[in-house]
């Protein structure tokens, strides 16, 4: 009762992501069931990583290679499977080392709130008291800014790479993470097997850690994997507004938003790497969504 | 009273008191109003009493669960606060009320209780505690092999019995048990307080028992305080205040216990062997 | 009030007989690889009567509650047996014919009276819409109607009482309010699933006592679900004891308490602590209750019977033992035989 009071704005947008990177997923585990749906999104973020992992011995040529002599080649042209971008460089290679970048980002984006969420989450929710109330504030004034503006003022601040765009999205994501986890917190510390350790002396961290965490770790698991596609589809909008990874890497966004002069006449330069994000996304929906229809389940 | 083992003297705690953001004083809620009661080595004491009268939040405030507004807890003749070293810790241990909630989920019945007799130093080693869990299993009647199964495996009253094993572990002089049958079935009751009572008399623990049901507290113990409203309005022995109340609140109680009428069977000389 | 409750379908020539369920079978899962939590319910009910239903947890009781109101929970499904209620053969009965059910034909009262109110409606308003949705009566008739019931539920003062929000009511006075919206739109059956359960032993009384007042004064018919053999010993008039998904005994409730003609049902009562009994008394019931799923041939409680012989490991028949009683025991002269002299 009283969690639903403190933060009702932070708590729609909560379940909205939850939403919003399950749909897909959840349309098709209706049809398949949850075992075969978790198998098919394991599979293809599996596959995707290991792309991802060995782009450099699977990629033909390097991406970053430019010819222009060979530009805008269709594909299957000269060696190219996917073809060529404006300045000649092979777009299926691009399309290799951008998934290891997105990928990479991707995974820093996640872990980092992940981590950093459940565990203030998780200490706030036990501790309660003026901690609590602190990171509810927290929470409240980082939920009340619209995300993706949030992010580019702070992208402004620290100057775009790599690196600032983890900690851009980590300072604002873990917000999500920590909620989640106080308010699990709260209901488990007043549950009779964390009071019975209290009586057995066990230290608080070991408590929180050995006792708690395990029966608190499902939802933040279930929120990472759909928030993983939210992630790469905003790190592919920063790209495709000029605010992601620096040029000449190749990621998901920039190529996207490099081929837009062209999509009328050389469409696959944008649809490729379109075609990548779908997938991927589609993996991580699968997975969160039969995570988290499992955990319903029990 | 030289004699006593816990002694609890004007004990009251206030719930939600302190100030709103703009300093307009909260009234704070009194969940215990000052209560006395002491309990000798080898007792058997009972708090009764309806729900919110207090009496879980007395039982929190002596195995440490609770901070007190005021009042003080004496314990083998030394002060008892909120704060405890080990040995204050373990001297006091609880028997919780509901077993399905009370161990921890993921973790296997062995490892809890080995963790808990680590983290107290009763053993040393892994091997030892491994051992010690599996005595203590015994001890509360379950078999060695539940060392290695998870609560979910067994049933409400299978898991009670290992949260006895837990509370005695660390080998307490005062066993606190809140309402330890109240969330099981009416046919395994009788074997929990069965082992309580055994338990109690085999290892001299003395026992503050908290429930609501008289006929529990009439089979299980010698002295009884009757709680309403954060306070202790009649105690003395269990005979006597049950078989003679003088306030008008136990004559209630007792009144609107649900008592059956008397089975009209023969009891049975031995039972007969079975197929 | 009470005029109007009598007048809901009381034929002065139909029959007193309320409810009758046969051979209830409930089933979770596909019929080869799931089990049934409930394997031969029997019950009845007739007006003005209030029967309890004993049992512990798993013995199905209040899954047979649920089948009875139409409200089985999803995955569960009837197998098998028939459920009557007052002419309604819920098996079979269309969506109209359900919605008839709730509210008209049955009532239901549910363990914890905070979830089963809206916190923010007025209770009044909740009586009185609950009123409407079954009568056709104008708002300030379901408005006069909620104040009366309220008032029969023991609300002093119930005008204003019927502003009030659940929130600022005690938990028994909650309950009262759940009972009053189960009868406000005039069932002939009233289902209780632990009814007492979550309240105070002083409290449990003056409720219990308040729906033996409606059987007879309303003329309706109680079930009442409950663990507690206190409970139904103060207030049946006819304990139906289930254990494991059967109805095992079933008798007028002094006489099962007194002299049970089931195993279990006695095995229950010697566990119980009572006023004159010590804990030497006591007697557990060895082992264990069944686990959902598990195999049972024969008596399901012949596992943990200090009576059972091979044959009850065969096929179990419930057999009429005389003064309206019922047992599933095979060797119930045993038990008859053990009834003491004095009695």
């Amino acid at each position: 009762m009283t969690e639903e009071m403190i933060s009702p704005p932070a708590r729609v947008l909560d379940s909205d992501r939850g939403r919003i990177g399950r749909s897909i997923g959840g349309a098709v585990r209706r049809h398949v069931g949850g075992n075969v749906s978790l198998a098919i999104g394991i599979g293809i973020v599996g596959l995707m990583v290991l792309l991802a992992a060995f782009a450099s011995v699977i990629a033909p040529y390097d991406p970053l290679k430019q010819d222009v002599a060979n530009a805008l080649l269709a594909p299957g042209e000269a060696g190219h499977l996917l073809g060529t971008d404006q300045l000649g460089r092979d777009v299926l290679s691009r399309l290799l080392y951008g998934a290891r970048l997105d990928i990479f980002v991707a995974l820093g984006s996640v872990i980092f709130p992940f981590t950093i969420g459940i565990a203030i989450g998780i200490v706030a929710g036990f501790r309660g008291g003026w901690v609590d109330s602190l990171l509810v504030g927290v929470i409240d004034v980082v939920f009340a800014f619209p995300v993706l503006v949030l992010l580019i003022a702070l992208l402004f601040v620290l100057g775009p790479g790599i690196l600032t765009i983890i900690v851009a999205i980590t300072l604002v994501d873990w917000v999500a993470y920590a909620q989640l986890t106080r308010t699990s917190a709260r209901r488990e510390r007043n549950q009779e097997y964390i009071l019975a350790a209290r009586t057995g002396g066990i230290p608080v961290w070991r408590i929180l850690l050995r006792h708690m965490l395990p029966n608190i770790i499902a939802q933040p698991v279930v929120l990472a994997f759909s928030d993983a596609l939210l992630i790469i589809l905003t790190i592919t909008t920063l790209g495709f507004l000029g605010l992601g990874v620096p040029p000449p890497q190749p990621d998901w966004g920039t190529m996207i938003s490099e081929a837009q002069p062209y999509l009328s006449t050389q469409w696959w330069l944008g649809v490729a790497p379109g075609v990548a994000i779908i997938f991927t996304g589609l993996g991580l929906s699968l997975i969160a969504d039969s995570l988290a229809e499992r955990l319903d389940a029990r | 009273m030289a004699d006593q083992l816990l002694e609890v003297k004007d004990l009251c705690v206030h719930f939600g008191g302190g100030r709103t953001l703009l300093g307009k004083k909260k009234v704070p809620f009194e969940a215990l109003k000052g209560i006395d009661f002491s309990i000798a080595a080898g007792e058997a004491f009972a708090i009764v009493g309806e729900s919110g009268a207090g009496k879980s939040t007395a039982a929190r405030c002596v195995v440490g669960l609770q901070k007190s507004t005021r009042g003080e807890i004496t314990f083998q003749g030394a002060p008892l606060g909120f704060h405890r070293d080990r040995d204050q810790r373990r001297a006091v241990q609880m028997v919780f009320q509901d077993p399905y909630s009370s161990l921890s989920p993921r973790m296997t019945v062995g490892g809890a209780l080995a963790e808990l007799l680590r983290v107290n130093k009763v053993c040393g080693t892994k091997e030892a505690a491994r051992e010690r869990a599996g005595e203590l299993l015994e001890m509360v009647g379950m078999p060695p092999s539940a060392l290695d199964q998870r609560p979910r495996a067994f049933s409400g009253g299978q898991r009670q019995r290992i949260g006895i094993a837990r509370a005695i572990a660390l080998e307490p002089a005062l066993l606190v048990a809140d309402e330890p049958v109240s969330a099981l079935d009416v046919s395994i009751q009788a074997s929990i307080l069965g082992l309580l009572k055994r338990l109690q008399r085999e290892l001299g623990l003395t026992m503050l028992f908290i429930s609501h049901d008289l006929a529990v507290v009439r089979q299980l113990c010698d002295r009884v305080a009757v709680m309403c409203d954060g306070e202790i309005i009649e105690m003395g022995p269990v005979s006597e205040v049950l078989a003679a109340p003088r306030e008008e609140f136990t004559k209630n109680l007792l009144a609107a216990a649900t008592d059956l009428p008397d089975l009209e069977m023969e009891p049975l000389a031995a039972p007969p062997p079975k197929p | 009030m009470s005029a109007s409750v009598n007048g809901n379908g009381a034929d002065p020539v139909a029959s007193r007989s309320l409810l009758s369920v046969r051979d209830l079978r409930l089933g979770v899962g596909g019929e080869d690889s799931g089990f049934e939590p409930v394997v031969g319910a029997t019950l009845r009910a007739d007006r003005g009567e209030v029967v309890g239903v004993v049992g512990e947890s798993g013995s199905g009781k209040s899954l047979t509650m649920r089948a009875i109101a139409g409200l089985l929970p999803p995955g569960v499904e009837l197998r098998g047996g028939a459920i009557d209620v007052d002419g309604i053969d819920v098996a079979t009965a269309s969506k109209a014919q359900l919605r008839k059910l709730h509210g008209e034909k049955v009532g239901m009262i549910f363990q914890e009276p905070m979830t089963a109110l809206n916190p923010t409606m007025r209770i009044g308003t909740q009586i009185a819409e609950a009123a409407r949705a079954h009568h056709d009566v104008s708002r300030a008739e379901a408005k006069r109607r909620a104040i009366e019931l309220l008032g029969r539920m023991g609300f002093a003062d119930p005008e204003n009482r019927y502003r009030l929000y659940p929130h600022e009511l005690s938990g028994g006075m909650r309950q009262r309010v759940v009972i009053a919206i189960a009868l406000a739109g005039e069932p002939g059956l009233l289902l209780c699933d632990e009814p007492t359960t979550a309240l105070d032993a002083t409290v449990t009384m003056r409720v219990l006592d308040l729906l033996v007042g409606l059987a007879s004064e309303f003329d309706i018919g109680v079930i009442i679900v409950t663990h507690d053999l206190g409970v139904a010993a103060r207030i049946c008039d006819r304990i139906v004891v289930m254990y494991a998904g059967r109805m095992v005994e079933e008798g007028p409730a002094g006489e099962v308490l007194r002299r049970p003609r089931h195993p279990y049902t006695l095995a229950l009562l010697r566990a119980v602590p009572t006023r004159d009994s010590t804990i030497q008394d006591l007697r557990a019931i060895p082992g264990s209750p069944p686990r959902p799923g598990d195999d049972l041939p024969g008596c399901p409680f012949a596992p943990r019977c200090e009576f059972a012989e091979p044959a009850c490991l065969g096929p179990v028949e419930v057999t009429a033992v005389g003064d309206g009683r019922m047992t599933a025991c095979r060797r119930h002269e045993v038990l008859a035989g053990m009834v003491s002299a004095r009695g």
